[in-house]
């Protein structure tokens, strides 16, 4: 991003912590941003990184204190950290099993956002030759939802240095990317939903009314967005993960049968057929910021910016809109 | 003169006998030729007699064939108009089934519609249940931990 511009194109929002979440978290982390960024500053991408460290460990350093010692070339104009409050997480959840909750974390960047689109991500996610593309040629409609498939790296692929003949080498990928069914899209959503900045917070973000599971929350995000009207679509090209020990995809299956000490709470709630209203605060709005000095704050616990534990009304059912399908015909339950 | 005297005498010219015979021979011929012609009707008639006499024989198989198949005919006229009733019985009745049928499936329709609802309400029913589940849950666990502090804190010796 050009020093202090206000409104960049991209606002990427990733969450994570210090707590080696799949072992090599860090250098994972570290590769990604590395990576992205050169390929976005390339293609003269306006764009900036709103990074939410959630809930970090006080006996470990914060990630944000690393990211400009392991990727110098990155400023706190291009990458700006909001630390939340460990307390949130306690106070907010709904299952002692979630150690993390993913999508308020997600909400908390996309709410700080200021760029005219924004994709929310992982840590480990590479964005591909078409999506930089689509950025670079400045394609995208306000009003859609954009989505990627997901090509795995396998897990002995060396990621310190990534390159595109890596990437893009048949044998370094874990099978074939999924393909992306319409109309909603869905399959690794959590890696690539991008939409305009404006339309996500019409939207008020992920669900954070359930707060009971972790998995298909970005699913529910689809179906929420389709039963408001908002077009959902391919973006064209993958984006590349980089695969490791404790991935969903891996070890989903170690909790057969006992989906209830899943760390991800149950997979099977009903993500296709209900959605949600988030109240105006979500994304802990209110919570009170300190800047902590450049490109990075702090967001202090309060128990105002907490939303209920329980807010029944809020759960709601999605609507079938004139001229697109049923949802119920193109969703499986 | 002559011809008187000749006429008294019984005789006739020479010319006129011929005449005469000429005209018998005629007479003659046509009288054969009418009894050929009468012999040729007599056999003919005989012939017409006996062909009489033979439909005559074979007259009573055909009355009877006729017979039976005017019998016939009024038998399948008695099954035609049953038939016919029952074929206006069985429309009928279709009629009403047909209605019935499109009674059945808009009936169908709706409970398909309601079904689909009542799921959709349920869906919605077991997210707000794991939302209250987990919520208790939490309230418990909060619970517990304040009254196992407050409990040390007032324990003897502490």
């Amino acid at each position: 991003m050009s020093p202090h511009t206000a409104s960049p194109t991209l606002s990427v929002v990733l969450t994570g912590r210090n707590d080696d979440y799949g072992l090599g978290f860090r250098d994972r982390f570290f590769a990604t941003l590395r990576f992205n960024h050169r390929e976005l500053t390339a293609r003269g991408i306006d764009h900036e990184f709103v990074f939410v460290e959630w809930a970090p460990a006080p006996d470990q350093d914060h990630l944000s204190d690393l990211v400009f010692r392991e990727v110098p070339e990155l400023s706190p104009d291009v990458f700006r950290a909001v630390v939340v409050d460990p307390a949130y997480q306690e106070a907010l959840s709904l299952n002692p099993r979630l150690a993390y909750l993913e999508f308020i974390a997600k909400n908390v960047g996309i709410r700080r956002a200021r760029g005219e689109f924004v994709l929310t991500s992982n840590c480990d996610v590479i964005l591909g030759r078409a999506i930089l593309r689509t950025l670079e040629e400045q394609r995208l409609t306000h009003g859609v939802v954009y989505r990627a498939a997901r090509h795995d790296l396998k897990l002995a692929t060396d990621h310190t240095n990534l390159d595109w003949p890596t990437l893009e080498d048949p044998r370094n990928l874990d099978g074939q990317a999924p393909q992306l069914k319409p109309p909603l899209m869905g399959g690794g959503t959590g890696d690539f939903v991008m939409l305009d900045r404006e339309t996500f917070v019409e939207l008020r973000g992920f669900n954070e009314v359930y707060r009971v599971a972790r998995i298909g929350i970005d699913y529910n995000f689809l179906v929420k967005a389709f039963s408001s009207g908002v077009d959902i679509a391919d973006i064209g090209g993958p984006v590349y993960h980089i695969n490791h020990a404790g991935s969903y995809r891996l070890t989903r299956m170690v909790y057969q049968n006992r989906e209830s000490e899943a760390p991800w709470g149950n997979r099977r709630w009903h993500k296709h057929g209900v959605v949600y209203h988030n109240p105006a605060t979500w994304g802990l709005a209110t919570a009170p910021t300190h800047e902590q000095g450049a490109g990075r704050s702090f967001l202090r616990f309060s128990w105002n910016a907490v939303p209920p534990l329980v807010d029944l009304r809020r759960v709601v059912l999605p609507v079938n809109r004139v001229g697109r399908p049923e949802l119920r015909r193109v969703v499986s339950r | 003169m002559v011809r008187r005297m000749l006429r008294s005498l019984g005789l006739v010219r020479v010319g006129r006998l011929t005449n005469a015979e000429e005209r018998v021979r005629k007479a003659e011929a046509r009288s054969t030729k009418q009894a050929h012609s009468v012999e040729e009707a007599r056999e003919e008639a005989r012939a017409w007699r006996q062909k009489f006499e033979k439909a005559r024989e074979e007259l009573p198989p055909w009355k009877q064939r006729v017979e039976e198949a005017q019998k016939a005919l009024k038998r399948e006229e008695h099954a035609r108009a049953r038939d016919s009733e029952r074929f206006e019985k069985v429309k009928s009745a279709f009629g009403r089934r047909a209605i019935d049928v499109e009674a059945l499936q808009k009936r169908l329709a709706e409970t398909e519609r309601e079904l689909v609802v009542a799921r959709e309400h349920l869906m919605a029913v077991e997210v707000k249940l794991d939302i209250l589940e987990g919520a208790a849950n939490v309230l418990d666990a909060r619970t517990r931990a304040v009254v196992t502090r407050v409990s040390t804190e007032n324990a003897p010796g502490v």
